[in-house]
């Protein structure tokens, strides 16, 4: 993705490893960033969470298979983020995200029971619903609903069984729609 | 219980499969993308240089560390190096400001690497309308950063391809006078980090240890318990 953004700065010496990292980089960057903001990094460090993750990844290239990159980086992901999770919870003087924190989305819904919600408040909506909910139920969440990774693959990243991983997403889309105050709208 | 099918085909409403869908569309800023070049340009030969053997946590006890940054980083292996320095950098932009960077380096280093500029207010969840398109975010600056941010982002991002591409022809005098001039242009530039990591692989790589030792001390002493510090360390033990 970003690759079509850049000049073609590959050259002849590079080795497979420099090639495979950098194409890496190209095709998931933007997914690291974008599970990383969704299990809770905060803005100010997604940038970083996501360079790190990289950084990771180039140390253990040679475990990553062909094809597995974008599971593999993600379950890096899910670490640097709890990580991050913890040791900003335990600084307690650090707001997890300020700008998304609406009380509660309900009463915003309510007003416009039937209409395409607006981006942005959907978004701030999502978020205030996720900092809500369990880290295993947004986990699991953020992967299946919206990385779209399989039940199995989700599974293998929480290193818990599928029965659990489907009961955990079900789960928080009950939390979701229960704090959308959306139940039964279609 | 059944087979665990998607929300959006699995009884959502509409306004749940439009929150899916705003999710699934949210992207970066353009800052953030042109960081991500940054990486593809430096992290290449970082990544054959730490590929080679080096320790990943073993700075991880140093005292310097904040009490959160010790935490994050005896938790975890590898990873909690990461997650400990972007934690304690994340903590210091959002509650106090950072060190003043006083190095004897031979040039001003950020004094917090990566992200130079103060918080955003307003986060970037991108719109429904506009699914992601990283190319159309780096051409499109958002209006509320002034252009002349992104261009320079821009010029500091190709002036360390440069370099690197140098580096990875095997031509480290070369990186080294490209990162000369990028000190030159940008003495206090946003990926100046960037830049000291990509010096201290061209002094190696040019076998002047003692040098990139002392560039490695001089940026640990400053940003004692941040990624990048502890990365020079990796390199310069690992060669």
């Amino acid at each position: 993705m970003i690759e079509r953004a850049l000049p073609p700065t590959i050259t002849a010496r590079e080795t497979a490893p420099d090639v495979r990292f950098r194409s890496m980089v190209d095709a998931h960057f933007v997914t690291v960033w974008r599970a990383l903001r969704h299990l809770g990094v905060p803005e100010v460090g997604a940038d970083d969470g996501a360079q790190q993750v990289f950084l990771v990844a180039a140390r253990r290239l040679d475990d990553i298979r062909a094809g597995g990159e974008r599971q593999y980086l993600l379950a890096i992901a899910l670490r640097v983020a709890s990580e991050i999770r913890r040791a900003l919870r335990r600084r307690r003087e650090v707001p997890m995200d300020t700008p998304v924190s609406e009380p509660l989305c309900v009463a915003t819904v309510d007003q416009q029971p039937e209409q395409a919600l607006d981006n942005k408040r959907a978004l701030a909506m999502l978020a205030t619903c996720l900092e809500g909910m369990s880290e295993k139920l947004r986990d699991a969440f953020v992967l299946f609903e919206l990385e779209e990774l399989s039940a199995p693959e989700v599974a293998r990243l929480l290193g818990v069984p599928v029965g659990t991983v489907a009961s955990r997403v079900r789960l928080a889309r009950e939390y979701i729609r229960e704090s959308l105050g959306s139940r039964g709208r279609r | 219980m059944s087979e665990l099918r998607r929300w959006s085909a699995d009884g959502a409403t509409d306004a749940e499969i439009a929150l899916l869908e705003a999710a699934r569309g949210v992207q970066p800023s353009a800052e953030t993308l042109a960081r991500a070049r940054a990486l593809r340009a430096l992290s290449v030969t970082a990544a054959a240089t730490t590929i080679a053997g080096a320790a990943p946590v073993a700075a991880a006890t140093k005292s310097g560390l904040t009490l959160v940054g010790k935490i994050a980083i005896l938790s975890l292996v590898g990873g909690g190096v990461v997650a400990g320095g972007v934690a304690v950098r994340a903590a210091r932009q959002a509650s106090a400001p950072p060190a003043a960077a006083v190095v004897p380096a031979p040039r001003p280093v950020s004094a917090v690497p990566l992200r130079p500029e103060p918080p955003r207010v307003n986060p970037p969840p991108a719109s429904v309308s506009a699914p992601i398109s990283p190319v159309r975010a780096a051409e499109s600056p958002r209006p509320a950063r002034p252009a002349s941010s992104n261009d320079q982002l821009s010029r500091e991002v190709k002036a360390l391809e440069l370099a690197h591409r140098a580096l990875a022809e095997h031509d480290p005098q070369r990186a080294l006078e490209l990162l000369d001039r990028y000190g030159a242009h940008f003495p206090a530039g946003s990926l100046s980090s960037e830049a000291v990591v990509l010096r201290v692989q061209a002094l190696l790589a040019n076998g002047d240890r003692a040098a990139a030792q002392a560039q490695a001390d001089a940026y640990s002493a400053a940003h004692p318990d941040t990624p990048f510090a502890i990365r020079l360390k990796e390199l310069v033990r690992g060669q």
